[in-house]
């Protein structure tokens, strides 16, 4: 049986009258998962605030029906909606960090859903509380319930709005991507909490996501959305392993996949980490930094060597970024001995000669907060030009506009200011300016995090292409364990300011012997190996 | 936007043109005291007999100066010290800002008060101190925004590809404070308008016999009942130029937050 | 999204302590900046007082009052004790000390600074989250047209245009001069305080309008009070209990800013009605040039804005969980 019935739904922008979603169609029975896979701007956030009756300022609903159990939602009065929200749909939403209110304490916010929709006895809510969090695995002690929203760790927090979403027993469920600012470890948890919630208590969810691993995770079908559109319904097998829609197979292609490294075994990239004779550009040796009291990196040895990329994984707190900007001498630098082309690198960044300075770069995970909004991509970008080579303005000009197009950017990027760009293009100028510096070894800073999966991918590529010819040394940060199958050499795995697995990529993938890293590559959802 | 410009455009233009265009001399008897308007004084005349609208034309230069200089120096004394403050990261930002707050400490007026009472009304004094009261207000507001700049990442990118730190500060930092400064600038010229005239309203600014807008209404309060205009004119005179200034400092705001100057997010 | 954070979690009572220290030291250097800008500027304060041509005698006689026979660094110690006993010397004009002055007129200020605070406090409040819910409608627009053109106006403009209004030019009901005779007690003249107040309080409603509002509207579009909606919280619920709250913390530094502003703005309400208080008790001093008075009365208004920010400091870590509680 269908509890959600969406027919040919229409949403436009108000003022513009854009369409950011045509002739949707879908249904869910209960109890299954329906994935809603899109990237940013493709209105899959639209569609699923639909099932709520809701909209964001300036967006209307124009047509089309959404049955709940039966009941047309669009066609109620605000009172009927308002019973309905939260009794017999409710939401989770992306980050459960903003979504909770800072000045109230959790278990009031989880009781109010009852209080609301006068569910059971007054005396009885505090027990149905506890009970609620029991389910999702929370303490549902006083202590616990009297907590503020900010004494909750991130995957705390998510599985309280699970609990808060489930405890009026609702029909179906709406999820906004919650597992986007997890970690592996805790996506891995949050996601079995879901699917173990939904079976149990037999409610149907629209699970909205750009990460289609994580749809092979937990979908019993997908639907795939592109500018407004829905390009392609079905099974999860049959989408994931037989997709139909060119966009679709794009989308998978695109996809980091955890077990990609057994295909690229035994390709170009195994040869120069043969070339063992190839000296280190850039080592580290007993590493440590500490912020006040609290130490951050213990003792850490690491070595690159031109031409390698080296990742260094890690979930957030690990210290990744922090080696990574100590090594740039950001904040201080660190304490221990980094060498770089042979030299005794000085901890501190203005410390360090200019030529130091040219080689080592370092590119950011923001591509349009680390470029000045004020001045044009081509302005950015010729900075190093003037500073470091003493080019006039007019011949920098000239050499960034080269450059700019060397990474395949449109010509009209380089008079563009930074907010008028995607996010992509923005990331490929600020590598064109770490290029210009003519470095040895750039530090990459989770540089594909904030971007689409399909632009992370050509980004990707970029690097591989960029060290393979120019025999640069990368030094790749990232929290996400499956983007490294598809680039690195070498792999450092991060955790609690030590390495705890350090070597070939293939080894650490292949046959891991720290139990984080095994932890971590199993719990990582991964579209080839899905699981059920 | 145009009405705000209109606005100081025309108080801008009595206070420098009105000297040339005024019919009697500010301080030269023309009627009885506390005429009504006639031919012979448009607006009537004041408690001494003086003729009103002269003493309007002829009363704008002094506020006018005034409160562009102390504006403009500690508009420029504050925007120093906020780059200073907001870009040294170190006990030089706690040392500034424990300073500004002490001059913060006196109401704007009171400070001027103070150093007038044993110095005496001298008119550089009064624009010397309301600028000094001035800067610590707008250093933090610089501070602030500078602090946000220096926080995201492309000063520190600026840093790792070797700028030297008066480029960051005159190129990549003080580009990214042209509209957040405007609209400050605005504001305190709107406060300028009002302390200057109203230390001369209190009788501590510009000294009889000469013509000013603050003193005026101070001057001709008394006769408010037979003779409303030499309150009304100068009155309508400030209005209009504190209202002009700040309708501008508003239109600048506006339009900045309309364009965005935030990075759209990805 | 990682960044190191170089900040341990401070408790909110060892702050606070930190921050009253600091307002001891910025106490001790406002009593130097009055002092700078008083005593010790260059020339003798006894002949700026009695002018040029004084007699030699009179200007001697002054000297020995004010204490100025020793040098500039033990004058300042001895006023700074002298104000620690609660000594602020004796006023040149009336030869009355001048603790007993300050306290009659204290009182009347305090009454007017109370009350004007008393009525636009909560205006403002009721007025910005009135307009913040009915964003950019006509209402809203109303609201910000007349806020835009309150800001501009000095106070002393307002005033005026009060005293033409309601006790002058058009209409007579009200008092133009506030006469509240020494020694009696200022209840009896609830009329004499009615213009004032209502000066101050059209001077700094604006700020504090503006402020909640934007405030309000920043908080209705958080994303919890979204989620409260979608969770079928009845909409008069999720702005009192969702959105109120948090959106009257920083409403908090706002009414400090009101109050220090207020204080300052005595100053020229109180000689344009002529109402006996602290601020028109300044103005006299200067045209009398009595330096005691001046001094008192400039370290008063200079403490209480660090008294009342620190409070305002107390408020908000009350009022705010994440600075309240010790957890990171």
């Amino acid at each position: 049986m269908n509890v959600v019935e969406v027919d040919r739904l229409n949403v436009e922008v108000s003022r513009t009258r854009a369409r950011v979603a045509r002739d949707v169609c879908f249904e869910i029975e209960a109890g299954k998962i329906l994935a809603l896979v899109g990237e940013s701007g493709s209105g899959k956030t639209t569609v699923a605030m639909a099932l709520l009756g809701h909209t964001r300022r300036g967006a209307t609903i124009t047509g089309g029906t959404v049955r709940l159990a039966g009941a047309d939602i669009l066609s109620l009065d605000r009172d009927s909606l308002r019973a309905m929200r939260g009794r017999d749909v409710s939401y989770i939403p992306q980050n459960p960090g903003i979504a909770l209110n800072p000045s109230q304490r959790v278990g009031r916010q989880v009781a109010e859903v009852l209080e609301t929709h006068g569910i059971g006895l007054p005396e009885k809510r505090r027990e149905r509380v506890a009970a609620a969090l029991q389910d999702v695995a929370l303490p549902s002690d006083d202590a616990f319930l009297n907590r503020y929203p900010h004494e909750l760790s991130g995957g705390q927090q998510q599985r309280l709005m699970i609990a808060m979403a489930f405890i009026a027993k609702p029909r179906a469920i709406v999820l906004d991507e919650p597992t986007t600012g997890l970690d592996i470890l805790t996506q891995a948890h949050v996601l079995s909490t879901i699917r173990d919630m939904c079976r149990r208590h037999k409610v149907c969810a629209l699970y909205i996501t750009h990460d289609l691993a994580v749809v092979a995770e937990i979908a019993d079908s997908v639907m795939v959305m592109l500018k407004g559109e829905i390009v392609e319904v079905g099974d999860k097998d049959q989408v994931l392993h037989r997709p139909a829609h060119r966009y679709t197979r794009s989308l998978l292609a695109a996809a980091p996949d955890i077990t990609a490294f057994k295909a690229s075994k035994g390709s170009a990239r195994a040869e120069p980490l043969a070339d063992k004779a190839k000296l280190a550009v850039l080592s580290g040796k007993n590493l440590s930094k500490s912020f006040g009291r609290l130490q951050v990196l213990h003792g850490l040895n690491f070595e690159l060597r031109s031409g390698e990329v080296l990742a260094l994984v890690g979930q957030s707190g690990s210290g990744k970024t922090t080696l990574g900007r100590s090594l740039m001498g950001l904040s201080g630098g660190c304490s221990g001995e980094i060498r770089f082309k042979g030299d005794l690198l000085p901890a501190a960044l203005f410390d360090r000669s200019n030529d130091q300075r040219r080689t080592l770069q370092y590119i950011y995970q923001n591509p349009h907060a680390s470029m000045n909004p004020r001045r044009t991509i081509a302005e950015n970008v010729s900075s190093p030009f003037q500073h470091f080579f003493g080019m006039s303005r007019r011949d920098a000009h000239r050499r960034s506009v080269d450059l700019l197009a060397e990474l395949s950017l449109p010509k009209s990027i380089a008079d563009a200011f930074p907010r008028e760009i995607s996010g992509g293009e923005c990331q490929r100028a600020s590598i064109a300016r770490a290029l210009a510096c003519s470095p040895d070894v750039i530090i990459c800073d989770e540089i594909t995090s904030a971007l689409d999966v399909s632009v992370q991918a050509s980004i990707i590529k970029l690097l591989q292409d960029l060290s393979r010819e120019r025999g640069l040394a990368l030094l790749f940060i990232t929290h996400n364990i499956a983007l490294v199958a598809s680039i690195a050499d070498s792999v450092a795995v991060m955790q609690g300011g030590t390495i705890v697995d350090y070597g070939p990529t293939a080894r650490v993938l292949g046959e891991p012997r720290h139990p984080y890293t095994i932890e971590l590559i199993e719990k990582t959802p991964s579209v080839s190996l899905s699981r059920r | 936007m145009a009405v705000g410009t209109a606005m100081v455009a025309l108080v801008i233009g009595v206070a420098v043109l009105g000297p040339m265009l005024a019919p009697h001399t500010p301080t030269q008897f023309v009627q009885r005291p506390y005429a009504l308007p006639s031919a012979k004084a448009l607006l009537g005349t004041d408690g001494l007999g003086r003729d009103v609208l002269s003493r309007v034309l002829n009363g704008g230069f002094s506020v006018l100066w005034m409160s562009l200089a102390a504006t403009a120096i500690g508009a420029a004394l504050g925007t120093t010290i906020g780059l200073v403050a907001g870009y040294s990261r170190s006990i030089i930002d706690d040392v500034l800002m424990w300073l500004t707050d002490v001059v913060l400490a006196f109401p704007q007026v009171v400070l001027v008060l103070l150093f007038v009472s044993m110095l005496g009304p001298q008119l550089w004094l009064i624009v010397l101190v309301v600028s000094i009261s001035h800067a610590p207000r707008v250093a933090r507001m610089v501070r602030g925004v500078t602090i946000e700049i220096v926080n995201q990442p492309f000063i520190e990118a600026a840093e790792t590809i070797g700028v030297p730190t008066r480029d960051i500060l005159l190129r990549e930092l003080l580009p990214n404070l042209v509209t957040p400064l405007m609209v400050e600038i605005g504001l305190r010229m709107t406060w300028s308008i009002g302390i200057v005239a109203g230390i001369s309203f209190l009788g501590f600014g510009i000294q009889p016999p000469a013509s000013d807008w603050g003193l005026m209404i101070s001057e001709n309060r008394d006769g408010l009942i037979l003779q409303p205009f030499g309150v009304l004119a100068p009155l309508a005179m400030i209005a209009v130029f504190t209202i002009g200034t700040n309708l501008l400092a508003e239109a600048i705001s506006r339009s900045a937050s309309n364009i965005g100057d935030v990075s759209p997010n990805t | 999204m990682e960044r190191e954070q170089n900040w341990s979690p401070v408790q909110g009572g060892a702050w606070l302590l930190r921050r009253a220290l600091l307002g001891v030291a910025t106490l001790l250097m406002i009593s130097v900046v009055v002092f700078l800008g008083t005593q010790a500027l260059p020339g003798d304060p006894a002949i700026a007082i009695l002018g040029r041509d004084a007699a030699p005698d009179r200007v001697e006689l002054l000297r020995q009052q004010l204490g100025l026979n020793v040098p500039v660094i033990q004058q300042y110690f001895n006023w700074l004790s002298g104000i620690l006993h609660g000594d602020f010397g004796r006023s040149l004009a009336s030869r009355r000390a001048v603790s007993g002055l300050l306290a009659t007129r204290g009182l009347n200020s305090l009454l007017l600074v109370g009350l004007s605070a008393a009525i636009c406090i909560p205006v403002s409040l009721a007025l910005g989250g009135w307009s913040a819910m009915r964003r950019d409608k006509p209402a809203d627009l109303s609201v910000w047209v007349l806020t835009t053109v309150l800001t501009a106006l000095p106070e002393f403009i307002v005033g005026m245009v009060l005293v033409i209004l309601f006790a002058t030019t058009v209409t007579r009901l009200l008092p133009a001069v506030s006469m509240i005779p020494e020694g009696e007690s200022p209840f009896y003249y609830a009329s004499a305080f009615i213009l004032p107040a209502l000066t101050l309080v059209l001077a700094t409603l604006p700020y504090l309008t503006r402020l909640f509002r934007g405030s309000m509207i920043e908080v209705l579009q958080a994303d919890y009070v979204e989620m409260a909606r979608l969770k079928g919280v009845m909409e008069r619920r999720v702005v009192l209990r969702h959105a109120v709250p948090n959106a009257l913390i920083p409403t908090v530094q706002g009414s400090a800013l009101v109050l220090t502003y207020m204080a300052g703005g005595i100053v020229v309400v109180e000689y344009l009605f002529r109402f006996p208080g602290l601020g028109s008790a300044l103005t006299d001093a200067i045209a009398n040039r009595d330096l005691p008075v001046i001094q008192a009365i400039a370290v008063i208004q200079a403490a209480l804005y660090v008294v009342v920010n620190l409070l305002a400091d107390y408020l908000t870590i009350r009022l705010t969980p994440r600075l309240r509680t010790s957890h990171g």
